[in-house]
């Protein structure tokens, strides 16, 4: 009887140690595309899940004082609240990045709700844009 | 030997069994605990960047001594931290002036570690005799500030405890509030200001730290 305990001990216990090593990986992320002048956006879906709840939308774009500004719509159809961040990405003309500090902006969107975003060129040469949009991944 | 008395510590042992270091992600959002983090840092910096570079009252500024180039020349002087929690408000400072640098919106004057630096070196320059005096460097051809840029980190903190009412919940409330403004510094006149608030709740259950 002794033996069984222990071998269900050890099965165990091996059990919560292959769990306690495990990280969770950051999930999959949307990435959103567009350009100066373009009408239409590319969108990478890498979350499909979040995709059919989460979209971006009324996406306009126009320059002011010599930056393009963007801005989007987070639109949810969930019936509880979400919460996901978002980066931009800044490039010029001839696609190269715009090398400017960036960072996950968080954002809770409520039951059904929308949240309007506006980002902004970094510099005058800003011409193209992509988003990346994911579930919230916080280091805890 | 009983050995059912060890069955606990191969129950606790994976607990302890591992541990990690590993390079994040500098840019993820970071709520460790309620206390000032990364996030909050970069989400100030991005807000004020953004701000000003869209300011058209910053756009450029007129002064008879300068060349061609118009664009405001900037001072960047201290943020005021005047929460209660140790936060060093000079890297949201270094954060917002890296940034519009990179924009290329503005010019900027050093500050003051900056001066101490290049004073010693005029100093080294003129009075060591090792330099080519052809091409020793001195006072007196410095860029004059346009204006100062300068803010103040606040906050408001509420607790409150465990009780029956609210099931043994713990609650923890911080709201921030930042302002960044720029002043002429011939005039005196605010030229631009802007405040970003953020608050953080931590509900920390019965068995919670």
């Amino acid at each position: 009887m002794q033996a069984h305990h222990m071998r269900f001990a050890g099965v165990l216990a091996g059990a919560l140690l292959f769990g306690a090593c495990a990280s969770a990986p950051y999930g999959p992320q949307n990435t959103y595309s567009g350009r100066e002048g373009a009408l239409e956006i590319e969108r990478e879906i890498g979350n499909s899940d979040l995709n059919s709840h989460l979209e971006l939308r009324d996406i306009r774009s126009e320059r002011r004082d010599g930056r393009l500004h963007v801005q989007f719509e987070l639109s949810s159809d969930l019936s509880s609240a979400v919460q996901v961040e978002w980066m931009a990405h800044w490039f010029d003309e001839r696609g190269f990045l715009i090398d400017v500090p960036r960072h996950w902006e968080p954002v809770k969107i409520g039951p059904r709700g929308h949240h309007p975003c506006t980002i902004v060129g970094p510099t005058p040469s800003a011409s193209a844009w992509k988003l990346s949009v994911r579930p919230r991944n916080e280091v805890k | 030997m009983n050995l059912n008395k060890l069955l606990p510590l191969f129950l606790f042992l994976p607990l302890g069994a591992c541990s990690s270091v590993g390079y994040g992600d500098p840019d993820a959002v970071e709520t460790i605990n309620i206390d000032y983090g990364s996030t909050d840092l970069q989400g100030f910096a991005a807000k004020m960047v953004e701000s000003m570079n869209t300011a058209p009252s910053l756009n450029y500024f007129e002064h008879p001594g300068k060349s061609q180039d118009k664009r405001v020349v900037v001072y960047f002087g201290g943020i005021d931290n005047a929460t209660s929690e140790h936060i060093d408000t000079g890297s949201i400072r270094d954060s917002i002036q890296t940034s519009l640098l990179k924009g290329g919106k503005f010019r900027f004057v050093s500050g003051k570690p900056g001066q101490q630096e290049i004073g010693d070196q005029v100093a080294f320059q003129q009075g060591s005799g090792r330099v080519d005096p052809t091409q020793a460097k001195a006072f007196g051809r410095q860029l004059g500030a346009d204006v100062v840029v300068y803010g103040t980190l606040r906050s408001i903190e509420k607790h409150k405890g465990r009780s029956l009412e609210s099931g043994g919940m713990k609650t923890d409330d911080v709201y921030y509030k930042f302002t960044l403004q720029c002043d002429s510094i011939e005039t005196a006149e605010v030229l631009w200001m802007e405040e970003k608030e953020l608050r953080k709740t931590a509900k920390t259950g019965l068995f919670g730290g």
